[in-house]
């Protein structure tokens, strides 16, 4: 009890909830406009934020990650575009209700929905998390071993992308991870002589690389059609009735159950819980005929879905120290700079963390749905800026955000080395998710298995039942996907008549 | 891009095996760990490869244009000269001369575009970087 006090009343300082409020309105503004992610604004934020007290940075960053998800259903509802990934559950049902012209009704119903799911995950990081910990703290250096292949099988597995890709993608982070010192004996590994790259490769130069410069060359490069329709802009009536209310609240409680369970799954995020809860949602419905056309309770089913998995999200990073998904990924890199290694070990050492991060969370919440409540016309308006307005502000905050790090040109050279192997990576079909996972789990990989070696010798990883009932998982999630993919090609094939192919 | 990854993969060993190390013999030491993910990259290139000569991937990216990759050029050239201006003069004007290069090249035009725009974004990048947060810009 004396660590959920200790938690929420250091939250008191005024600093923090300026924090918040930048957050929650950077989320809010980064979630509405489409081809700005949430891992993007985060890992451009991580840019600023590392000169700030942890627990002030962690705010801005955590509010980023929470209001994104609310500004994000606001193209989805009026331009028929998800804003982040989350969000594309959101426009199945949300865009068909604006354009009948019900759009304030969607944006309302959805900031309802979103927070529930929310605050229900974020009961999840409470109530879970701790007990979570405690098994993960007997864990040896085989089980760690194997709980870092997990992670990163997981994030090859639902990635949705080519799986041998992504398993080269995974390999080449962990590579990158060796660069720096050795963790065990202190040689230095593939530095060539820069001491720069000494204590490792700059993490937050990286990702904001990868995930912010990468997506920008892409956007430059692509001959893209701008076929997006324009904004609706008559959002009608604002409130649900009491009626169109209590319809919300089955669906809500659906994708609040999907959400909770899909985000506890390292590397699953909203994106795929809003479509499984849509889904189970129109099973359980006892008008599954409007779904897809502009049904409520679709609508309500998703946004709580997506927005329940950052609870399970944040249990994952904190408790076993593999992120949930590919923002926790960025905030690991940023919580290990401040010195704060997420994993068991936190709740032993900084126990009352945990619960000042979900009271960031509630309170980003709370500020993120009173934003949303209120009518965005701003947002609605920053729908039609010009893409190079932006282009131009993320590139600039991209170099300046990189340099604030260390002072380092060498960083800004790095991020732009990083940007350009990004977008190869892009365009060729390798994600960048694992290749970042690789980044940041590499030295506790290579430490632990080499320490399982020493210690025990090969058997050790076939002996504990934790390790290979990991390693077991990590091969399904591999395999799963290759298998289905295939199954699905040879049905095609049977359908095919002979004399078609 | 099969071939690279394995290229990639074959550098990683080269170099695995020359690094000086002080764990002499070790079967696990600093050499190991680089070796085994070089070897997963050379596998994986050539299974990427034997992959694609029986199934090529469907594109699903969209197309890269020679506009586009020109504009690419561009922002890299502009990153690069703003990195050396940044050297020999004050942020602000840099800042500002490199976001209206940016925003020409990327298709802005008029007084708004070139000059109100990037005078008050390097503002703001000064005053929340050199003046809040105190980084030596």
């Amino acid at each position: 009890m004396s660590d959920v006090l200790a938690g929420t009343t250091a939250l008191l300082d005024p600093t923090i909830g300026l924090c918040l409020l930048i957050g929650v309105l950077l989320g809010t503004l980064v979630g509405a406009v489409p081809g700005i992610t949430a891992t993007m604004a985060v890992a451009l934020a991580a840019g600023f934020t590392l000169t700030l007290e942890p627990l002030q940075g962690l705010a801005v960053l955590l509010s980023i990650y929470v209001a994104a998800q609310f500004g994000d259903r606001v193209p989805a509802i009026l331009v028929n575009t998800p804003g982040t990934p989350a969000s594309i559950a959101s426009t199945f049902d949300g865009y068909p209700l604006a354009r009948q012209g019900r759009a304030g009704i969607a944006l309302t119903s959805s900031a309802l929905a979103s927070a529930a799911g929310a605050l229900a995950g974020i009961l999840i990081l409470v109530l879970a998390a701790q007990p979570l910990a405690s098994v993960a703290l007997r864990f040896g250096p085989a089980e760690l071993f194997a709980l870092v292949v997990f992670g990163l099988t997981m994030m090859v597995g639902v990635s949705g992308s080519n799986v041998l890709r992504g398993l080269v993608a995974g390999a080449a982070g962990l590579l990158l991870g060796t660069v720096g010192r050795d963790p065990i004996t202190g040689d230095t590994r593939f530095t060539f002589g820069m001491p720069e790259l000494s204590s490792g490769i700059p993490f937050i130069a990286a990702i904001i690389g990868l995930f912010g410069i990468a997506e920008l060359f892409n956007q430059l490069v692509e001959t893209r059609r701008r076929n997006a329709p324009a904004p609706i802009t008559q959002l009608g009536a604002w409130w649900p009735t009491r009626t169109e209310r209590r319809e919300l609240l089955k669906p809500t409680a659906i994708g609040t159950g999907v959400g909770a369970v899909v985000g506890v799954v390292p590397a699953a995020g909203g994106d795929i819980a809003g479509v499984i809860a849509w889904a189970q949602a129109r099973r359980a419905s006892q008008h599954p005929e409007r779904f897809g056309r502009g049904s409520l309770e679709g609508l309500a089913s998703a946004d709580s879905a997506s927005t329940a998995t950052m609870g399970g999200s944040v249990t994952t990073t904190l408790a076993l120290g593999v992120p949930g998904d590919s923002v926790m990924a960025v905030m690991i890199g940023s919580m290990i700079i401040w010195g704060l290694q997420p994993g068991p070990a936190l709740f032993v050492e900084s126990p009352d963390l945990v619960y000042s991060l979900a009271a960031i969370m509630v309170l980003a919440t709370l500020l993120a749905l009173g934003l949303a409540l209120v009518r965005m016309q701003g947002v609605v308006k920053l729908l039609a800026l010009p893409q190079h307005y932006l282009s131009a502000i993320i590139i600039s905050f991209c170099i300046v955000g990189t340099y604030a790090v260390q002072s380092s040109v060498f960083d800004v050279a790095l991020m732009l080395c990083f940007g350009v192997l990004g977008l190869l990576m892009r365009r060729f079909g390798f994600p960048a998710g694992p290749m970042v996972l690789g980044l940041i789990l590499g030295p506790l990989a290579e430490s632990n298995l080499r320490r399982a070696l020493v210690i025990d010798g090969a058997g050790t990883l076939l002996t504990s039942p934790i390790a290979v009932g990991l390693i077991l998982l990590s091969l399904g999630a591999v395999l799963l996907p290759w298998l289905r993919s295939t199954s699905k090609a040879r049905k095609l094939r049977a359908r095919v008549p002979e004399n078609a192919r | 891009m099969a071939v690279a990854v394995s290229v990639a993969g074959g550098i990683t060993i080269w170099l695995a095996a020359a690094l000086e190390t002080s764990a002499v013999g070790a079967s696990s030491g600093p050499r190991w760990w680089p070796t085994v993910l070089g070897g997963m990259l050379v596998a994986g290139g050539v299974a990427i490869g034997l992959v694609a000569l029986r199934r090529p991937d469907p594109v699903s990216e969209q197309r890269v244009s020679a506009h586009g990759l020109g504009r690419l050029g561009a922002v890299v050239a502009a990153i690069v000269l703003y990195g050396l201006g940044w050297h020999f003069f004050h942020f602000l004007p840099v800042t500002a001369v490199f976001l209206a290069a940016l925003m020409f090249v990327t298709g802005g035009r008029g007084a708004k575009a070139l000059i109100v725009f990037p005078a008050s974004t390097a503002a703001i990048l000064y005053g929340l970087f050199g003046l809040l947060l105190r980084v030596p810009l």
